[in-house]
């Protein structure tokens, strides 16, 4: 087979039974996959820099908690109305914990966290609220803003679509 | 026996006739949608405008809003009845406060019950310049309430769901 008829039948295939399914298939499995397993995530907005900083592109790994629930530090996806826009945040208390905040520094149970994730300065200052049964706490990486412009705060686990894949 | 030309012929026709009842007839879903297009409109703000421009918010109003319009945002503690005047006047002063806004919904689950009446599950993003050329993005899950008011669908309610409760 020349090089001309080749490439002839990679642009214009013949359409047959076989072709069809193969088409089929990859349509189907590339769906599945990047629609439901792994769906590109484009991040817009500051508040996961330096971690993720505005413009960037990961896949939200949705099968990340399918069995396992989210872990201290972890960084997850949030749904909202939908899964079209969704919010990005940082796992920083899980059930059950006391989380606040003084001049800045994270505390958990009353014990200052150490977070090697933060770059900018922050003077915060937040009293301490235990986290409800079925949510997680979460904030942003980018806390050099005041407390009032950040979005963070306790969810319902129900809220977690899934996990950056990187 | 039908040949193909009348074959295709007769599915040209059927598609002119479905697409024409499409755009012709819209459902109350797509009715909806173009109403909150339409408030997307209203928000819109793309660089200095002259004071004509600056009371769209006023004069779309009452195209947009019923009568008495509830808000409601837990988190910030305001609730309240408004009517569609103050809705404009409110839009309108906020968008003094902005070189560029645009508000976009996406995610938008509607669900029409009888008597013409429509919740509407969404997510807002709201995203612009500040006077002092600041980017400002905020992104809400809303919780909307339509009525219908003589044939036209008209907003009742908003509400700011709080996803992440500080």
């Amino acid at each position: 087979m020349n090089p001309r008829s080749r490439l002839q039948e990679f642009f214009f295939p013949k359409v047959t039974y076989k072709f069809l399914f193969r088409v089929t298939v990859v349509a189907l499995s590339t769906y599945l996959f990047f629609g439901h397993v792994c769906t590109p995530l484009f991040i817009r907005g500051r508040s996961m820099e330096p971690t993720y900083p505005d413009g960037s592109f990961t896949f939200c790994f949705k099968l990340r908690y399918l069995v396992t629930r989210p872990e201290r530090s972890d960084v997850v996806v949030v749904r909202l109305a939908g899964k079209r826009v969704m919010y990005l945040k940082r796992v920083v208390g899980l059930e059950g914990d006391a989380v606040e905040f003084r001049d800045g520094v994270l505390y958990r149970n009353g014990s200052a966290v150490d977070e090697p994730y933060l770059k900018a300065p922050c003077n915060w200052n937040l009293p301490p609220r235990v986290v409800d049964s079925g949510r997680v706490y979460l904030v942003g990486d980018n806390r050099n803003m005041p407390i009032e412009q950040h979005d963070f705060g306790q969810t319902a686990l129900w809220r977690i679509a899934g996990a950056p894949l990187w | 026996m039908v040949n193909r030309k009348q074959v295709i012929a007769i599915a040209v026709i059927a598609a002119v006739i479905l697409g024409g009842t499409f755009w012709l007839f819209p459902t109350d879903k797509r009715k909806i949608k173009k109403h909150f297009k339409a408030l997307s409109e209203m928000a819109l703000k793309e660089g200095d405008e002259p004071p004509l421009a600056q009371a769209k918010p006023m004069r779309m109003a009452p195209d947009l809003f019923a009568d008495s319009c509830r808000l409601f945002y837990p988190a910030r503690d305001v609730e309240g009845e408004f009517s569609a005047e103050q809705m404009g006047r409110y839009a309108a002063r906020a968008r003094q406060n902005f070189k560029e806004l645009h508000l976009d919904f996406y995610d938008m689950a509607i669900h029409i019950s009888e008597g013409g009446m429509a919740d509407v599950s969404t997510t807002a993003r709201l995203s612009g310049l500040t006077l002092r050329g600041e980017a400002s993005e905020t992104t809400n899950e809303l919780d909307v309430s339509l009525s219908k008011i003589d044939g036209e669908w008209r907003f009742t309610e908003f509400e700011i769901v709080e996803v992440l409760e500080k």
